[in-house]
């Protein structure tokens, strides 16, 4: 009797430890591979389109001109956008003009419509969205010295 | 020992089963960590490579932004200024945007040595030489605290460098086109070659030396060789001096980074002194003498002028040089300190702003401004020691450079300006209304090695006389009026009126009771007075203008007259008591004594063989004419010719009843009261009067050497030679 309320004991104190065990393992569960490594590849795949729209000049031709011009730019940079990132990437950006003065940083926003391929970025439908932030200053005409404040959302779909 | 060996079993196994979970436990906090920064890591790596490349921009703009804005005003402090609040405020947009990431940014201004120029502010030009370069330099230190990411540091070098093949300018023909080519070489950012120069990005100003002034230059093409190297080959074809064009480039990249090149960066002329003393045989026998100070006066065209408007002969086998077109502040002017291979030392220099044809004198330039073609370049060249000297006219590349400081001050004392150029006051009436009571306009005061100081007076352009009820005369009637302006500088200072102001004298209530009225309609005054520092000498440019007909009732019109002595000094030793005056720098004087009543003692209608007079009072000797106060006269041609035709001017040199003046006068006409004379609108006098004076031991010589052939045109110095770097 008392041999078997040690093994009772024991397969109590098993089935304890193992409950704690697996209650660390659920606690410090670590992240998924894959979704941390498609996490890291839309911030990558974000800033090097943005590295490579600044080398092209692309935001003082498509961005300051359109804004200069009055012309549809937001959807030209859409297109290109489009055409720059792989397919079934969604994405989403927002430009901004900074202005500084003595002591504050105003941004404003200067797109007007939206530049994005779909209606919004819900973390529920999308997954996990990557969000990058960017500063540019033209150096070009038409307008040279202009900070721009931009953010771009990536998104795959799922 | 049953109870014993139970608990300690199970103490073992809880030991045990502890044990392995702190292991599974801090496995898996060790992995999540990993995890964590391996994807935090991923994520700082690429902001920080966003804010270096948008660094790269903010220093490459504020050096655009500053470079251009000083291509405009001239002004690179200011320019600089604006570059770093530039900056300052794209920190701030930094700190802001990145604030998740606990950003501590710093942008840390060094000295760099980059080829032959140290760039350090931030931003800094070398311009207006063959070789020119805009550039910056500015490190970034960089944290990101929130995300544990220290220490990051990046440099950034962003610059247009520019150098001007001075030996391969060629005259040639170009499609049928006469064209001059020359090669320029472009590099960006101290490294790379400058690839990609379009011909709207270059603007090329040649100078004529038939013409005045700079011009644009087309560009019929560029020709680019690899290695940032092109050929402009521009239209009209310029001419061509020891082998080159005198081209100014600017240009301007994409980014807006400016810089300005000319192929030369400094001129040499040897100058010489022409005003010596000869034997009878024609031969040198002495040219330098002490007090030898010319001002000299150098236009944009390259022209030299001494005495406002004597040209410099040019003896040397090219043409004058033209000056570049840059901001007044970088020219500097250096001066053999004896013979022309002596060593050059750097003299002060003065920028003046004047009319197109340089009649009027409008100021001092402002430094900021390029030099154009209404501006005088000022200095002074001694020739106390060599009748050679080495002027080197130069322009100093760093575009920092400021003005050379004002040492000469004229400020204004109750009613008159009162200025001291290192040997002597000068006191000129500002007010208007005060010098008709007084009777002089100018003032000359000397520190007297007898102690104190002494003084004479001079009188301008006074016309008329007034025949009080009481009977006695009032000389002058008439004076020019109008407000002085005054300017100082750092050779010398000015005071400058031009008025249509005239102020007559009238008796109010009896003839002790005098006042003034102003006439606008009578006479228009333009002098222009200047006192060079460190001279003996003053110098004034007069111009009158009738502007309608008018009748001098007492005929008598003033051109100069010095006027010495006052009632308190009639027993002193200090006055001044011989008077002398001729017309010939080689001649001899005309010398006497003045009485101490009144007298007049020369009243010569037919002075003056030619159109410079010269005149002076002293005292002590007489043969050897010391402590003395002199005054030439320099009468303009068609001046000249007019007082001609009036057939009627004298000097008269008179000692006055009252207070024993002794009076020297320059009259355009003999003081006859009795008969009226005639000016017609129109009639102009224009003259030039140099007042210089001497204390001390001043041989008969030395007063030819730099009094007398110093005003002379025939003596003026020469250009004997040109030199090229």
């Amino acid at each position: 009797m008392r041999g078997q309320a040690r093994l009772v004991e024991m397969i109590f104190t098993s089935l304890i430890i193992i409950s704690v065990y697996l209650m660390v393992q659920q606690l410090v569960r670590p992240p998924d591979i894959l979704e941390i490594r498609e996490h890291d590849e839309l911030v990558k795949l974000a800033y090097n389109v943005l590295d490579l729209f600044a080398s092209c000049r692309l935001f003082e031709n498509v961005i300051v001109q359109g804004i200069v011009n009055g012309s549809n730019w937001e959807d030209h940079m859409k297109v290109m956008l489009e055409q720059t990132l792989p397919p079934n990437t969604l994405f989403s950006m927002e430009v901004y003009n900074v202005t500084v003065d003595n002591i504050n940083v105003t941004l404003t926003r200067l797109d007007t419509k939206k530049i994005t391929n779909v209606p919004s970025f819900d973390e529920k439908i999308h997954g996990h969205i990557a969000i990058v932030t960017y500063t540019y200053v033209t150096l070009y005409e038409p307008r040279r010295g202009m900070i721009l404040y931009i953010t771009l959302k990536l998104a795959r779909p799922g | 020992m049953i109870y014993i060996y139970r608990k300690g079993q199970f103490a073992l196994l809880a030991a045990l089963f502890i044990a392995l979970m702190l292991v599974v436990v801090v496995f898996n906090v060790y992995q999540t960590r990993i995890y964590y920064r391996r994807f935090s890591g991923k994520k700082y790596a690429e902001i920080v490579k966003a804010i270096s490349s948008d660094f790269r921009r903010v220093v490459t703009r504020a050096l655009a932004m500053a470079t251009h804005e000083y291509s405009i005003t001239n002004d690179f402090a200011t320019a600089r200024l604006h570059a770093q609040q530039f900056v300052s405020n794209w920190i701030k947009t930094i700190m802001y945007v990145y604030e998740d990431y606990g950003p501590q940014i710093k942008v840390v201004i060094k000295k760099i040595r980059y080829s032959q120029w140290d760039i350090d502010n931030l931003v800094k030009g070398y311009w207006y030489v063959p070789s020119s370069i805009s550039a910056a330099y500015a490190v970034l230190s960089l944290n990101l605290t929130k995300v544990g990411f220290y220490g990051w540091r990046q440099s950034v070098r962003v610059a247009l460098e520019m150098r001007i093949d001075s030996s391969s300018f060629i005259n040639t023909q170009y499609l049928g086109v006469n064209v001059t080519m020359f090669n320029i070489s472009l590099r960006i950012d101290m490294e790379k070659p400058f690839i990609n120069l379009r011909e709207d990005q270059i603007r090329i100003l040649y100078q004529d030396p038939r013409n005045w002034g700079w011009y644009n230059a087309t560009i019929l093409k560029l020709i680019y060789h690899g290695n940032g190297t092109y050929t402009v080959i521009i239209t009209p074809q310029v001419p061509l001096l020891n082998g080159r064009a005198r081209v100014h480039v600017l240009l301007e990249d994409d980014r807006q980074i400016t810089v300005e090149g000319y192929n030369w960066n400094y001129i040499d002329y040897i100058m010489q002194d022409n005003a010596c003393l000869k034997d009878e045989y024609g031969n040198i026998v002495r040219c330098v003498a002490p007090y030898k100070s010319y001002v000299l006066e150098v236009l944009q065209n390259g022209t030299f002028y001494w005495y406002y408007d004597w040209k410099l002969p040019n003896q040397a086998s090219i043409p004058l040089p033209p000056l570049p077109p840059i901001p007044i502040k970088q020219f500097r002017v250096w001066i053999s300190e004896h013979g022309p291979d002596s060593d050059l030392v750097m003299v002060p220099i003065q920028f003046e702003r004047w009319d197109n044809n340089f009649q009027d004198f409008k100021g001092l330039a402002n430094p900021y401004r390029r030099f154009s073609d209404y501006h005088k370049l000022v200095f002074q060249v001694n020739f106390t020691d060599s009748r050679r000297k080495k002027v080197r006219i130069g322009w100093i590349s760093d575009i920092d450079a400021q003005p050379y400081p004002i040492r000469v001050k004229l400020n204004y004392s109750g009613d008159y300006i009162v200025a001291y150029n290192g040997y002597y006051y000068l006191q000129l009436v500002a007010s208007e209304g005060k010098s008709y009571a007084i009777d002089w306009s100018i003032s000359l005061i000397s520190p007297d090695p007898l102690g104190g100081y002494y003084s004479v007076e001079y009188m301008l352009g006074g016309y008329d006389v007034l025949r009080t009820s009481c009977g006695w005369w009032w000389i002058p009637r008439k004076l020019a009026g109008g407000t002085w302006y005054n300017y100082s500088g750092a050779i010398r200072g000015f005071a400058f009126r031009h008025s249509r102001r005239t102020i007559e004298v009238v008796e109010n209530t009896s003839c002790t009771d005098l006042g003034y009225i102003i006439h606008t309609d009578e006479m228009e005054n333009n002098m222009v007075v200047t006192l060079p520092y460190a001279a003996h000498y003053v110098m004034l440019r007069i111009n009158y203008t009738y502007l309608k007909d008018i009748v001098v009732s007492n005929h008598y019109i003033n051109l100069i007259t010095m006027i010495s002595g006052s009632a308190n000094d009639t027993n002193s030793p200090k006055r001044l008591w011989y008077w002398y005056y001729t017309d010939d720098p080689d001649g001899e004087f005309t010398i006497g004594q003045y009485s101490s009543s009144y007298h007049r003692h020369i009243n010569d209608d037919d002075f003056g063989g030619n159109e410079t007079l010269y005149c002076g009072q002293s005292r002590k000797r007489v043969n050897d004419v010391n402590e003395e106060f002199v005054h030439t006269i320099y009468m303009n041609p068609d001046f000249y010719s007019l007082l001609n035709k009036k057939g009627e001017r004298a000097l008269v040199i008179w000692t006055s009843a009252d207070y024993a003046r002794r009076v020297e006068e320059l009259l355009v006409s003999r003081f006859i009261s009795s008969s009226p004379i005639a000016i017609s609108a129109g009639e102009q006098y224009f003259f030039k009067v140099a007042l210089f004076t001497f204390a001390g031991d001043i041989t008969r010589d030395d007063l030819k050497l730099y009094g007398l052939m110093f005003y002379n045109e025939s003596y003026i110095p020469s250009i004997e030679d040109i030199i090229l770097p």
